[in-house]
C-alpha cells in the first residue's frame, strides 16, 4: 500500500475510534495509534525491563551519560547523550 | 531518525548501532521508549554527514535492516529510517494534536475526513498563524503545553511549530526524500531562526508592557553603570536571572523601580530579544548608543539620555528591517516635521518614540552630537554598532 493510502486510512480509524470514544478522544488516543497501532500485535510490549541490561552495556562506553526518565518507579524512556571529546554537550 | 525494532531483536539493534556511534565519534542524543513502537528507538543527530553515515551502516547490515518495522506514514522514510526534526517539541505528538482537532471538527460538521481535507486543515493552519501570523493567540492556547513553556519561550515553541508543520504539509504532499534534507538545511540556518523568532516576538501581545520594562531595566542598568563600571553591569543582570536584584545601584529608587516591575524571566526575555541571549553584548549595545553621543558627560540631563537610546533604538530596528535610506528618511522626516511614522514599529520602536519625545527633542539630540548633521549622526552609529541593514520593501 502507498504512503498517501496509508495516511487516509489512519485518518478513517481515528475517525471511528473517535466516534466510538466520544469525549475521551484525545491527542494521546492519536499519539498512541500512530505510534503503535501500526505494529503486528504479536510483536508488540513492553521492553522496559531490558533498561537495566541496556544500562549495563552504556556504563563501558566512553563519554556516554545516560539519562532514565521515570514515571512513578516505571522507567519511561532510556536517554542517552554522547559527548563527544571534552565539548560539554548536555540535552537537559 | 526513528527506528522500529521488536523486543527479540532490540538489544541486538541497540548495541550494534551505538557501537558504530561511538566508534564513528557522532555526536548524538538518543532515547529508548518503554515499549514496542514505530519510535521505540530514536536517534537524534546534528548533521546531514552523521545521518548519511549512520543510515548507510543500518541500510548495509542485513541483520539491522531485517529487523526493521513500520514507520508511520506521516513521516518521511528511507530505508526503513523514519524522519522528522522537531527542535523542542516531538514530532509525531505535534501531528496527534492536529489530526485530533482535525477530526473533531470532521465530526462536528458531519463531514467525512479525507487526506486531502486533512492537508488543507494543517495548510490553514499554516498559512493563518505562520505567514499571516494572524492567529496566534489562538493557536498557542490550542496547541503549545504549559510544561513546554515552563522550559522554553514561547518565541522559539512557535518557531519550532513552524518548521514541524511545514515539515507535515511536505510529508503528506512529497515521496522524495530530498525535500526532507533540503527542508533540514532551511531549520539548521541559525541566521533564519533568530530573524523567525523575532518575529513572533514582534507579535507577542505583551511586547508593549515589555517595552515599558525596557525602559526601567535600561534606567537601572545605565544608573548602576554611572555609580560603577560596566562590569558591575553585567554581574547584576548575571543576579537578576536568578531573581537578585540586588547588585544594581539604587541611585534615582532605579532597583526599586526595577524590583516592582520586572521578575527575573522579563530580564532574560529582555537580553534574549534584543541580543540574542548574549548579556555581554546587549550591555555593550546599550552602552555604546550613550557614548556614541558622548551626552552621558556632556547633558546633565538623564531625561534626554533616555531619549537618546529610544531614538537610537529606533534607528538600529529601522535599519535592520530595511535600510540606511529608511533610516534617513525616518530621522528627517522626525527632525524636521516631529513625524515618527517611517520608523519602524517592530518591538514598539515608534510607539516608544511617539509616547517618549516631545517637539524638538530629535533635533536637540542630533545637534548635541552631529551639529545637527544628521547623515553623521546615523553613520556614525551604525558603524559604532556593526550593524547590517534588513532587505524589507522600503516604505
Amino acid at each position: 500500500m502507498n504512503r498517501k493510502k496509508e495516511m487516509e486510512n489512519v485518518l478513517k480509524t481515528l475517525y471511528k475510534i473517535a466516534l466510538k470514544i466520544g469525549n475521551d478522544f484525545s491527542m494521546d488516543t492519536v499519539y498512541d495509534y500512530l505510534t503503535q497501532g501500526i505494529v503486528d500485535d504479536n510483536k508488540k510490549g513492553k521492553i522496559n525491563d531490558l533498561f537495566p541490561s541496556f544500562i549495563e552495556y552504556f556504563k563501558n562506553k566512553k563519554n556516554i551519560k545516560v539519562f532514565i526518565v521515570l514515571f512513578g518507579d516505571i522507567f519511561v524512556n532510556l536517554i542517552i547523550s554522547f559527548q563527544v571529546k571534552t565539548q560539554n554537550y548536555l540535552i537537559q | 531518525m526513528y527506528l522500529s525494532v521488536d523486543r527479540d531483536n532490540i538489544k541486538k539493534v541497540t548495541i550494534k548501532i551505538f557501537d558504530f556511534l561511538e566508534q564513528n565519534n557522532i555526536y548524538h542524543e538518543s532515547k529508548i521508549g518503554s515499549e514496542v513502537r514505530s519510535d521505540d528507538i530514536i536517534i537524534r543527530v546534528f548533521s546531514k554527514k552523521d545521518e548519511n553515515l549512520i543510515r548507510n551502516f543500518i541500510k548495509n547490515d542485513k541483520e539491522i535492516s531485517h529487523c526493521l518495522m513500520k514507520q508511520i506514514p506521516f513521516c518521511f522514510e528511507q530505508d526503513g529510517i523514519g524522519y522528522a526534526l522537531d527542535g523542542n517539541l516531538s514530532y509525531n505528538a505535534t501531528i496527534s494534536k492536529y489530526i485530533k482537532e482535525y477530526i473533531k471538527k470532521c465530526i462536528l460538521n458531519h463531514q467525512e475526513v479525507s487526506l486531502n481535507d486533512f492537508y488543507r486543515f494543517v495548510e490553514d493552519i499554516y498559512n493563518i498563524t505562520f505567514v499571516d501570523k494572524n492567529n496566534i493567540h489562538t493557536f498557542k492556547r490550542k496547541y503549545i503545553d504549559r510544561g513546554d513553556l515552563r522550559c522554553y519561550s514561547e518565541e522559539s515553541l512557535l518557531n519550532n511549530y513552524e518548521e514541524i508543520t511545514k515539515l507535515i504539509l511536505l510529508a503528506i504532499k512529497e515521496d522524495k526524500f530530498d525535500f526532507y534534507l533540503d527542508l533540514v538545511d532551511i531549520c539548521n540556518d541559525k541566521t533564519r531562526v533568530d530573524e523567525n523568532i523575532k518575529k513572533y516576538v514582534k507579535k507577542d501581545e505583551d511586547s508593549k508592557d515589555l517595552s515599558i520594562k525596557l525602559i526601567y531595566f535600561n534606567k537601572a542598568l545605565l544608573e548602576t553603570y554611572k555609580k560603577y563600571d560596566i562590569n558591575q553591569v553585567i554581574f547584576a543582570i548575571k543576579k537578576a536571572y536568578i531573581g537578585d536584584f540586588s547588585a544594581f545601584t539604587n541611585n534615582n529608587n532605579a532597583r526599586t523601580i526595577l524590583i516592582n516591575n520586572l521578575k527575573s524571566y522579563d530580564v532574560m526575555k529582555i537580553i534574549r530579544i534584543y541580543s540574542n541571549g548574549d548579556i555581554e553584548k546587549y550591555v555593550n549595545n546599550c552602552l555604546n548608543i550613550i557614548q556614541t553621543n558622548e551626552i552621558s558627560d556632556e547633558i546633565e540631563n538623564n531625561d534626554l539620555i533616555q531619549k537618546a537610546i529610544y531614538l537610537n533604538k529606533a534607528i538600529i530596528t529601522t535599519y535592520e528591517k530595511y535600510n540606511l535610506e529608511q533610516v534617513l528618511v525616518a530621522v528627517k522626516s522626525a527632525f524636521y516635521n516631529n513625524d515618527f511614522g517611517y520608523f519602524t514599529n517592530t518591538y514598539n520602536a515608534r510607539d516608544i518614540l511617539k509616547e517618549n519625545l516631545a517637539s524638538d527633542d530629535v533635533r536637540l539630540i542630533i545637534q548635541n552630537k552631529a551639529n545637527g548633521d544628521i547623515e553623521k549622526y546615523v553613520n556614525e552609529l551604525i558603524k559604532s554598532l556593526d550593524l547590517s541593514p534588513g532587505d524589507s520593501v522600503k516604505k
